[in-house]
C-alpha cells in the first residue's frame, strides 16, 4: 500500500527517488503530456464542479503510477500551504524543488499571491455538506497557492509545475480528512453529468472509482485524524 | 459583452470584436481567456482567479503581474548581489 506524507517527513533518499522520477517523466514527456491534457479540460468540468475533487484525485494516481515506473517506492508526498508559506522552506531548496524552476523555466515568482490561513482550513473542514465543502477547498484553498506560486503553475498548465502533485496531494489529504469526519456524508452532484456514477472528463473513471482514497493510498494524517473507513456511497442531486 | 477600452494604471486593456469573437488585449498583446460552465472567466496564464467580469479580471491580472514581475527582478537583484 503507497503511503503518503508531508514533504518535510521524506527521508534523504525519499527525497532523492522523488526528484530523480520527476526528471524521468520529464524527459519521457509525461509531465508535458499531463499538462497539456490539464489545459484542454481546464473549462470542462474538472474545476468548479462536482468532479474537482475525484477527478483530480484520479489525476494524481495516474501520475503517481507513472513516476512509480522507474522508482517502485515512490509517493507523491504533500505541501501544507497554510502551515509552510515561506519561498525559504525547504520545499523550495536547490537539492527539492527549487531546481525545477530554472532548469523546467517554471518563472516562479514565489509569494505573488496571499497563502490561506489556519483558520481558514478549520473553517472549510467544518463544512457540513460535499458541496460547500468543495466550493470553499477550490475557491479559498486550492486556488490561492497557484497564484502564490505564480509562473506555469497559475497558468491552465500548472501540472508542468511539479509543485502542483504536492498541492493537490494536501487538498486530496483534505478531502480524505473531511470524509473521516464527516462519515456518511453523501457526495452531492453540482448537476446533470457531475453524479457520483458519471465518468469523468477525458478520463472513463467515476466519482465513485475514487470516493474511498484507501483504495489508492494511505496518507501521514496530521494530529487528531486517526485513519478510518470512509464511507461515502450514496449520490444526491443538484441543490 | 461589448467592445470596449479602458486604461488601467497605465496599461490600455481592450475587449475587441473580431468575426463574432472577442479578443482581450493588454498592451496591445492578445491575452488568452477562456469562460468555465457556470460563466466565470480565466485567462490562460492567470487561471485561478475565476471573475465573472473580464475587464475586471484584466485589471487584477495587471496588477498581479506587476507584483510577480518585482518579486523576480528582487529575486535577479539578490542574486547579482552575492
Amino acid at each position: 500500500m503507497r503511503r503518503r506524507k508531508n514533504y518535510r517527513d521524506l527521508t534523504d533518499v525519499e527525497r532523492d527517488d522523488f526528484v530523480q522520477a520527476l526528471y524521468r517523466l520529464k524527459s519521457d514527456g509525461v509531465v508535458d503530456q499531463l499538462a497539456d491534457e490539464h489545459a484542454t479540460f481546464f473549462n470542462q468540468g474538472i474545476h468548479r464542479s462536482s468532479h474537482f475533487l475525484p477527478w483530480h484525485r484520479d489525476f494524481l494516481r495516474r501520475f503517481e503510477d507513472a513516476l512509480r515506473t522507474s522508482r517502485p517506492d515512490v509517493t507523491i508526498p504533500y505541501w501544507n500551504s497554510t502551515v509552510d508559506t515561506s519561498p525559504s522552506d525547504p520545499l523550495w531548496d536547490n537539492d527539492f524543488l527549487g531546481q525545477f524552476d530554472a532548469a523546467w523555466g517554471l518563472r516562479r515568482a514565489l509569494g505573488s499571491d496571499t497563502l490561506p490561513t489556519p483558520q481558514r482550513l478549520q473553517n472549510t473542514l467544518g463544512r457540513g455538506t460535499y458541496d460547500t465543502f468543495r466550493r470553499d477547498v477550490e475557491n479559498l484553498l486550492h486556488n490561492p497557492p497557484h497564484n502564490w506560486v505564480s509562473g506555469v503553475m497559475a497558468s491552465l498548465a500548472s501540472p508542468g509545475d511539479p509543485i502542483f502533485y504536492l498541492h493537490h496531494c494536501w487538498i486530496d489529504l483534505l478531502w480524505a480528512q473531511r470524509q473521516l469526519l464527516n462519515p456518511g456524508a453523501p457526495f452531492v452532484s453540482s448537476g446533470p453529468g457531475f453524479g457520483l456514477n458519471d465518468p469523468m472528463t477525458s478520463v472513463g473513471t467515476t466519482p465513485a472509482d475514487v470516493l474511498d482514497h484507501r483504495l489508492i493510498n494511505l496518507y501521514d494524517y496530521p494530529p487528531g485524524f486517526q485513519p478510518d473507513p470512509p464511507q461515502v456511497l450514496r449520490d444526491t442531486p443538484a441543490m | 459583452m461589448k467592445p470596449e477600452r479602458q486604461e488601467y494604471e497605465g496599461h490600455p486593456i481592450e475587449l475587441r470584436e473580431r468575426e463574432g469573437e472577442f479578443e482581450l488585449r493588454i498592451d496591445d498583446v492578445p491575452v488568452g481567456y477562456g469562460q468555465h460552465p457556470d460563466g466565470m472567466y480565466f485567462l490562460h496564464e492567470y487561471a485561478y482567479d475565476p471573475t465573472d467580469n473580464l475587464m475586471g479580471l484584466a485589471q487584477k491580472f495587471i496588477n498581479y503581474r506587476s507584483k510577480a514581475d518585482q518579486i523576480r527582478r528582487d529575486r535577479e537583484s539578490e542574486k547579482g548581489g552575492k
